[in-house]
């Protein structure tokens, strides 16, 4: 549904997107994030038909951004960084406004309204001119805009900002509806809880290039290792107790009185084979769960704090050129040295 | 019928009047909910001449007693064509708030990000200005007439006459709302719009006072080419702001009020460091940095090839002052005038040496080849200038004027039984072919540079094309200084020998 391939955006001698390379499939959600002015922005108004990029394409719906802008622009949804609304107008006129503008039927365009309007706890307030608003109810109306005409493909630049818990989660349902209703998502945001929530896929970027992609799973396996497993037992064994046989299938990496954690490269497979060895050795498992792992460890990881960013600029750097260059290599080479590692100290812990 | 109407301008998509309108609708409900328009313009259209017509009614009795009939015959025609341009004047905010107004409301990025072409966006932004503009104009005037007839004074003009003024007045609004709208989609902010109002204002001003002279002088027939020119610019800035209206540029022009003096250097390096096709097509080649090899190898002959429509204009109209000059002297009074020294001319001509071979007449006036050449040099920059404040009309009159003699010159040489084809070989084209082309280049580069904001390359906006002309410009200086150099040179010292060689000295 997006395709994009090599997007870079100059103005002038300042590069503002460099080689960004992007596919979303119908009915997914691409996260977007970054710093402020890392690109994201102008990134979505190239992918919206607004800018044209200096170098590189894209396609959206299958309509290439430059030469057919206007299938483009007629097949997305857009909600801006700042929702910029007509203060004098009421909202059903300026839905009405955009409706009409989207060649929505004139015969929908009130009931559509209407819906998005009931939907995001705006019809009580459909009287008062937008001016009058809260920036809430100014971000939802902005959001409702972008819905008004059913587009395909949805930009959607910080939905949540300004919003408070109720609406935000109004807006992370619907989203998740049209999710559901196989609409594609481009979601800019700083809200890292939202994006884990929402996207199947993330993309980190920096000074207009994109660092690392990769579904939210994929991210923290390749950042921050393999997961790692939490089990709780009804008794307590010394976790030096466990069996060996365990203790080489994974790599047990803490333990308490009735507890120990352990971190596993392949789950799926492991996993059954740990319950059923725990389970022959007598012990009886209460849970198995998997630790919680944030995505903004992830994305600190990679994009860094703009405090520290001149500190660790020459690791970014490097990460950055590793990710650039051999980017699956690298972290295939960095997960078999992790693999080595941990058969060194199972057989260290064998031998002695 | 507008649902099917459609325009298209240059390689556009086609663009639906329907559409426009759509935002034209929305933009007039706007601003028709703001009393801090809706209050001037209702004062300015109706209060306004209402207060006129009083004043007018009140000093009639003086007048009359100044001069009698001037009140009938100049102060009402000239008070109905004046009262029109006051709601005009201040319509004009609503056009100059049209983009910027709408980029400050941040609002603009839905728009721009809506299904509508750029024309369709110009349009009903234009539309949206140019409607009460009009309308506020229209009213004014009739509101002054109804006034007067209201107060039993007469007609203020006859109707044809109005009907001429509400055009004229219909045309002076076209031509500002154009220019505003264009002012309004190349700003930062409406601050930056409003101080650039006087460039729209001023010029408008201008014509209105040469339009009340008209009236006061009795000369109100030629109001209609006061019309004509203002259609003329109208038509010239609509394509001009359909043209430059990007709206790439209008989102991502950000902080331009502040003066960046280093920003416009490092610009003005960056453009004149590259190749014209470089900055055209915002490309790099592998081209080394800017060397005098390059200048003359790439750079200039870019240059002329984007010149092009340019110099093809300035060669026309060199050939329209020759046959121009040509023609005047078969005007009956000149050609009445000649008749009469026809036969000492031809006396002369057939007797008499040719001054260009007389060293030491050429020598008495001063006329060395550094004269020529320091001539030429000022004739060039001149002219140059002259184009760059009056859209290049002036290069070309000047040029045009300095050869419409020679056609006048060749046929009363011809009248004369002088040998034109000889004196023309020995005597103009040794050094012409090297200093006309010259000309023309430079005169074609002024052309340039003083009509880049009409159209500049895709992408580029106004400022930075007038930039890239002036560069191109001063580097196509390197081509024609030492052109006119070898020219001056060739016709201090050679085109007096070859010229004398060929026709004997004689004409």
């Amino acid at each position: 549904m997006i395709e994009a391939v090599n997007l870079t955006k100059e103005f002038g001698n300042f590069t503002a997107v460099k080689d960004v390379s992007l596919t979303v499939k119908e009915g997914k959600v691409l996260a977007l994030l970054g710093h402020n002015g890392a690109g994201k922005t102008t990134t979505t108004r190239m992918l919206s038909a607004i800018l044209a990029p200096t170098k590189g394409y894209a396609k959206i719906a299958g309509y290439d951004t430059v030469t057919q802008a206007l299938e483009v622009r007629r097949s997305i949804g857009h909600l801006t960084e700042l929702p910029g609304l007509y203060s004098r107008m009421r909202i059903e006129e300026y839905l009405e406004f955009f409706a009409e503008v989207f060649n929505v039927p004139k015969e929908t365009r009130r009931t559509r309204a209407e819906q998005m309007m009931r939907q995001f706890d705006l019809w009580e307030t459909r009287k008062l001119k937008i001016g009058e608003y809260s920036k809430g109810m100014r971000q939802k109306t902005a959001l409702i805009r972008a819905l008004i005409h059913d587009p395909k493909v949805l930009f959607l630049d910080e939905p949540t900002s300004a919003m408070d818990p109720y609406s935000s989660k109004l807006v992370r349902d619907s989203i998740s509806q049209l999710k559901n209703q196989n609409r594609t998502v481009v979601l800019c945001t700083h809200n890292l809880y939202e994006a884990e929530e929402l996207a199947d896929h993330i993309a980190i970027i920096r000074k207009g290039e994109i660092l690392i992609e990769g579904s939210p799973d994929d991210l923290k396996r390749r950042l921050l290792g393999a997961p790692s497993f939490t089990v709780k037992l009804a008794q307590y064994k010394h976790p030096d107790n466990l069996p060996t046989r365990l203790k080489e299938l994974v790599e047990v990496i803490d333990s308490g009185t009735d507890w120990f954690t352990y971190r596993c490269e392949e789950p799926e497979k492991y996993n059954p084979h740990l319950l059923k060895i725990l389970v022959e050795s007598g012990y009886q498992v209460i849970t198995i769960s998997e630790t919680p792992r944030s995505l903004e460890s992830v994305y600190l990881k990679i994009a860094g704090t703009p405090a520290t960013a001149s500190q660790n600029r020459d690791e970014s750097e490097q990460t950055l050129l590793k990710l650039k260059g051999k980017r699956k290599g690298w972290f295939r080479n960095r997960r078999k040295e992790e693999a080595n590692k941990s058969q060194e100290r199972s057989l260290s812990k064998r031998r002695s | 019928m507008l649902k099917n109407l459609t325009l298209r301008i240059g390689n556009q998509p086609p663009s639906s009047i329907a559409r426009a309108l759509i935002i034209t609708r929305r933009e007039l409900r706007d601003s028709m909910r703001d009393w801090r328009i809706l209050s001037p313009l209702i004062s300015l259209t109706f209060i306004v001449p209402s207060l006129v017509v009083l004043a007018i009614r009140f000093g009639k009795t003086m007048l009359d007693k100044l001069e009698p009939g001037s009140f009938e015959d100049r102060v009402l025609p000239f008070a109905t064509l004046s009262v029109g341009f006051f709601p005009m004047s201040f319509s004009l905010i609503i056009a100059f708030e049209s983009f910027v107004g709408e980029k400050e409301r941040n609002s603009l990025e839905a728009l721009l990000s809506a299904p509508l072409t750029d024309l369709e966006l110009f349009m009903g932004k234009f539309l949206a200005a140019v409607i009460p503009t009009i309308l506020s104009s229209a009213y004014g005037t009739l509101v002054f007439v109804i006034g007067i007839l209201l107060t039993g004074g007469p007609m203020p003009t006859d109707p044809l006459n109005l009907i001429f003024f509400i055009l004229l007045g219909t045309a002076e609004a076209l031509v500002m709302v154009t220019g505003a709208v264009i002012v309004s989609s190349h700003s930062t902010s409406v601050r930056g719009a409003n101080l650039l109002a006087s460039f729209v204002i001023l010029p408008m001003t201008i014509i209105v006072q040469i339009e009340a002279l008209l009236v006061i002088s009795g000369q109100s027939n030629m109001l209609f080419f006061v019309l004509l020119s203002l259609l003329l610019i109208f038509v010239i800035l609509l394509r001009t702001g359909v043209r430059v209206f990007n709206r790439e540029e209008i989102l991502s022009r950000e902080g331009g009020d502040s003066l960046k003096i280093k920003a416009i250097f490092s610009n003005f390096f960056y453009i004149f460091a590259r190749t014209p096709e470089e900055t055209i097509y915002n490309r790099k080649s592998n081209l080394r940095k800017f060397s005098l090899w390059r200048l003359y190898r790439y750079d200039i002959p870019q240059i002329i090839k984007l010149n092009g429509p340019a110099i093809i204009m300035v060669v026309v109209s060199l050939v329209i002052a020759i046959f121009i000059g040509w023609w005047v002297t078969t005007l009956q009074p000149i050609k009445e005038l000649l008749a009469q020294y026809q036969g000492s001319i031809k006396e002369q001509v057939a007797s008499v040496q040719n001054p260009a071979c007389n060293s030491q007449l050429l020598a008495d006036y001063g006329i060395t080849w550094q004269f020529i050449f320091f001539n030429n040099v000022k004739s060039v920059l001149i002219g140059s200038g002259l184009g760059f404040i009056s859209m290049g009309i002036g290069g070309l009159l000047l040029l045009m004027a300095a050869i419409a003699p020679i056609g006048g010159l060749g046929n009363i040489m011809v009248q004369s039984g002088a040998n034109i084809f000889l004196l023309f070989i020995g005597f103009i084209l040794p050094h012409g072919i090297i200093e006309l082309p010259a000309a023309i280049m430079a005169t074609g580069a002024a052309l340039q540079v003083a009509t880049c904001f009409i159209a500049p390359p895709n992408g580029m906006s106004i400022g930075r094309n007038l930039q890239f002309s002036l560069i191109n410009y001063v580097k196509l200086m390197a081509l024609i200084i030492p052109l006119l150099f070898i020219a001056a040179l060739i016709e201090g010292n050679l085109t007096p020998i070859i010229g004398c060689w060929i026709t004997n000295s004689r004409f």
